[in-house]
């Protein structure tokens, strides 16, 4: 599979100056919002001491200095990720976000690693029964998947596991466990650490209270990939190609991987990739307000609860670098798996 | 020498494709070099080449919708890109152009009586000369009066081709051109469809230009043909001596891969003259 | 002689959900071609060709209801609604496709083509395989250097010949080449019907040919059965089809062809080559015939004209056709 470098490297540049783009943005929009935006950096303070805390606030964007060069220094601080200290709680903002991506990044990575490949099985077995009612059933079900409100969904996943277990899912790890066993957190992935640690009790916690989240946000991408994985191999199977490798003699199995499967494997991803940036806030959503669990969610509502402008305005920024990122990815390898795309 | 009706002076023509990695260049890709030919009134001339050829760029530069890099393209003795809008399209009126391909060069949506309207609603005929005219028409080539009310999906390729030929001919075009007006129809429709034009041109004599790579179906269009290789002129003349004996290596080819794959007992006229 | 294929009352169709019939596309066809022979299908569009055609090599879409009965080399491939190729596809019967812009797959190299196809029937491993590769190749007239191209980086015409070159390569006793030349270039065209020409005489391949081009016919087939409705109306020495047709039909269509050096008045008949889905129990040329009578209103059997014991004629009237 050849690799088109002068792809890669246009679609790379492309996206560092979207991200640029992005950041200039939103400081702009940091600047033209009603409001002294030193007073908004220093997160409204009152108090004797609110004077000194907005000067600073000023000298730290450097709003005295030129507009370009306040920009250009913006920007040196997202990549550098010096964004000044949480108003709240006084560690640097950076490190707040990162907290909470580990933990939402790992149900969401969690979630898809089990859905996708589940979604595209289930595309192939109805694409394979084409016409017959099982194949019926599977596209008009997964329709309803994808259209099942989330939230609602994980309350009703809370209620069903509280009442017949007497277990309620909540939070990331139980805290007493977390104690008695000297759990330390160094990648901030719980699962992957606990398994550095050797330490098992851990891991089975945290994946006892990853399911049910992880199942109410899976509906939506199982739904989704199996509609597109059906249609994609159903229409697949009608290419003129296929009908030649059947005649060649090229056996089902063959067809099905090196005809069939490589043409579907980039339009999957795409979709995967673009349901994954779409189920983030289905996630922050649910992580936070179903389950309790620390995350993206918490810290924005927490963010916001407490004025603390900073983490907010940092959130938002690499969660949408994040999403660019990804969508740069995904077209990246579908780059790499098809031969025609040669830009 | 009957009064030259198109006449293109050196064109030279092609595309703009845009490269680099930001496709922020710009590149010609240049598929026509250097082209000059003339057809005068009521002539019949065939363009024959092959896919890659440029036969379908020569035709836009003919129909006005692609200025040449160089060289000049005159209809009636007046070059067609260097005159104001109003007066070009008065002289374009006067082509009747019918389209390759008759399953993809029909708006589906509308119907058959609508399509071949077109052309003089354009020029704001009323209502009921457009109708009767239609109606005309739609005799003459030979569609059955439930086509009128159809939509192109609803019809055959050889119908659809009957419609795109009407709506060819219903302004009384003094041109006419046609892009591989036969290919992609049955033997006995092609057949049908050849006899059609044959009969247009004794009834109103246009100037007619077909393109097609068929050397017999030439041989049924035209008087006169050009052979095009790679955007050139590699041979002109009349159509017996190009075709019956021709001088460049590529129409050779041309003749001979026809022959082999044409031998039957009744080409014994052929056999004859070569 | 061995018989290469042979079917028996063949009726091929395909279900329309909507108006829940069957829409037969082949109606009745017995045929026998003789190993070794170049035998070409000719029709026009609706004829039934390109079914009959997918149903001797095996690619007919699981949504087709077959009758009848076809034979491969004594092997029975079709009883009636059950198939089973299984041995077949590839091994004995190998297809060239009509596109070939869209017959090869774009994610695989030409190397690869060989590799799974070779594989999967043969077992060979890539070694093996990329040497057959490279002869096949030879012989169509193209490089080893191909081998690492994708399909999309090739002409036309070369995608042509890697499509011959494939089927060279599967060994097969039977190949059937669906209008092997209409997709292709006019220059390009000798060259491919002398290529097909070759594997049938130098190698013995049965060669079936389906086209619309009648003229082509006898530069490379030597027995000819035309198509017109889902069934066989003529069938014949080519030479003789050509020289004589004695199916009005037949006729026809050699009047309507325009041939270079030749002037004369094409003849064609009005009407379109009609599709007829249902079952008939009347000639289905009848509507267009200029030879139409009375007898007509049952379908014609296969009667043998003359002394020629190759030469059959579904018509009633064929004895006044000039």
């Amino acid at each position: 599979m050849p690799i088109s470098l002068n792809y890669v490297l246009k679609r790379t540049f492309l996206s560092i100056l979207i991200v640029i783009g992005v950041i200039v943005f939103t400081y702009t929009l940091l600047i033209i919002t009603p409001g002294d935006p030193a007073v908004k950096w220093a997160g409204n303070p009152r108090g004797p001491k609110a004077h000194e805390a907005v000067e600073l606030a000023r000298r730290e964007l450097g709003l005295d200095q030129p507009i370009y060069i306040q920009i250009a220094r913006f920007i040196y601080n997202v990549f550098t990720g010096n964004l000044g200290l949480s108003i709240a709680y006084k560690i640097p903002v950076t490190q707040v976000v990162y907290s909470g991506f580990t933990s939402t990044l790992e149900l969401l990575l969690f979630t898809y690693i089990l859905a996708v490949p589940v979604g595209v099985l289930l595309g192939l077995y109805s694409a394979l029964r084409r016409g017959s009612s099982i194949d019926g059933f599977i596209q008009s079900f997964s329709v309803v998947l994808a259209s099942t409100p989330t939230f609602w969904l994980a309350t009703i996943i809370v209620l069903v596991i509280y009442s017949t277990t007497g277990f309620l899912p909540y939070g990331r790890v139980s805290s007493k466990l977390e104690i008695t066993t000297g759990f330390q957190s160094i990648t901030g992935f719980y699962l992957l650490d606990s398994l550095l640690q050797g330490n098992i009790p851990v891991f089975l916690d945290v994946l006892t209270r990853l399911i049910p989240p992880a199942l109410a946000i899976s509906v939506y991408p199982l739904g989704v990939i199996t509609r597109v994985t059906r249609t994609l191999i159903a229409e697949a199977l009608l290419e003129d190609y296929v009908k030649a490798g059947v005649a060649w003699g090229v056996n089902r199995t063959t067809i099905l991987k090196h005809f069939v499967f490589r043409s579907i494997i980039p339009p999957i991803i795409q979709t995967s990739g673009l349901a994954f940036v779409y189920s983030m806030v289905d996630a922050m959503v649910v992580e936070s307000l179903v389950f309790g669990r620390p995350g993206l969610g918490s810290i924005l509502l927490d963010a916001l609860h407490k004025a603390d402008f900073r983490v907010a305005l940092a959130l938002v920024i690499y969660l949408t670098i994040f999403y660019i990122i990804v969508n740069t990815l995904v077209d990246i390898i579908q780059a790499i798996i098809d031969p025609r795309v040669k830009l | 020498m009957s009064e030259e009706v198109i006449k293109l002076e050196r064109v030279t023509a092609g595309y703009k494709v845009v490269k680099g990695a930001l496709s922020i260049w710009k590149q010609v890709n240049v598929v026509l070099r250097d082209i000059s030919f003339s057809i005068g009134k009521s002539e019949r001339l065939a363009i024959i080449g092959e896919s890659g050829s440029g036969k379908t760029t020569l035709l836009k530069v003919i129909l006005g919708l692609l200025k040449p890099i160089k060289g000049s393209v005159l209809l009636y003795g007046r070059d067609i890109y260097r005159i104001p809008d109003e007066e070009r399209e008065k002289i374009l009126r006067k082509i009747g152009y019918v389209p390759q391909d008759p399953y993809r060069s029909l708006n589906p949506v509308l119907k058959v009586k609508t399509i071949i309207g077109e052309p003089l609603e354009v020029i704001g005929e009323n209502k009921e000369k457009i109708e009767k005219r239609v109606v005309e028409v739609a005799r003459f080539v030979g569609l059955p009066w439930s086509a009128l009310d159809d939509t192109p999906e609803e019809l055959s390729g050889g119908m659809r081709q009957r419609v795109l030929i009407a709506r060819a001919i219903i302004a009384n075009p003094e041109i006419l051109v046609l892009d591989e007006p036969t290919s992609a129809l049955d033997v006995s429709i092609q057949a049908q469809i050849l006899n059609l034009l044959n009969n247009i041109y004794s009834n109103f004599k246009p100037t007619m230009i077909t393109v097609t790579h068929d050397l017999a179906v030439a041989q049924y269009l035209a008087d006169r043909v050009i052979i095009l290789k790679d955007g050139c002129i590699v041979e002109e003349g009349k159509l017996e001596e190009v075709l019956y004996n021709p001088r460049h290596e590529y129409t050779k080819t041309l003749v001979s891969s026809y022959l082999y794959t044409t031998t039957t007992n009744s080409v014994s006229g052929f056999n004859n003259k070569s | 002689m061995v018989l290469a294929v042979k079917t028996v009352n063949l009726r091929i169709g395909y279900l329309d959900e909507e108006e829940e019939k069957i829409q037969w596309a082949v109606r009745g066809v017995d045929l026998e071609i003789q190993e070794g022979e170049s035998f070409c299908l000719v029709g026009e569009s609706g004829s039934g060709k390109t079914t009959l055609a997918n149903a001797i090599a095996g690619i007919l879409p699981p949504h087709a209801v077959t009758q009848g009965k076809v034979y491969i080399f004594d092997k029975l491939v079709v009883d009636d609604s059950s198939r089973n190729y299984n041995g077949v596809r590839g091994r004995i019967v190998n297809y060239i496709p009509q596109n070939p812009g869209t017959s090869l797959n774009p994610f695989l190299t030409i190397e690869d083509h060989f590799y799974y196809v070779l594989r999967d029937l043969y077992k060979y491993d890539k070694s093996k395989s990329k040497s057959i590769a490279i002869e096949t190749l030879s012989k169509v007239g193209l490089t080893s250097e191909i081998l690492d191209y994708y399909p999309h980086e090739l002409s036309g015409g070369m995608k042509q010949r890697v499509l011959i070159a494939l089927a060279l390569a599967s060994n097969a006793r039977i190949i059937v080449a669906d209008e092997p030349t209409s997709s292709v270039d006019a220059s390009l065209r000798a060259g491919i019907l002398g290529l097909l020409s070759k594997l049938n005489k130098e190698y013995r391949v049965t060669l079936i040919i389906v086209t619309h081009d009648i003229k082509m016919t006898s530069a490379i087939c030597n027995r000819t059965a035309v198509m017109y409705s889902g069934e066989i109306v003529e069938i014949g020495k080519t030479s003789i089809i050509l020289q004589s047709p004695k199916h009005p039909y037949t006729r026809m269509l050699m009047e309507c062809v325009p041939i270079l050096g030749v002037e004369k008045p094409l003849k064609p008949l009005p009407g379109e080559p009609t599709r007829i889905f249902e079952d008939i129990s009347w000639c289905s040329f009848r509507e267009r015939c200029p030879y139409a009578s009375v007898e007509c209103k049952t379908t014609p059997s296969m009667i043998p004209v003359g002394d020629d014991e190759s030469h059959f004629v579904k018509c009633w009237r064929f004895h006044e056709v000039a």
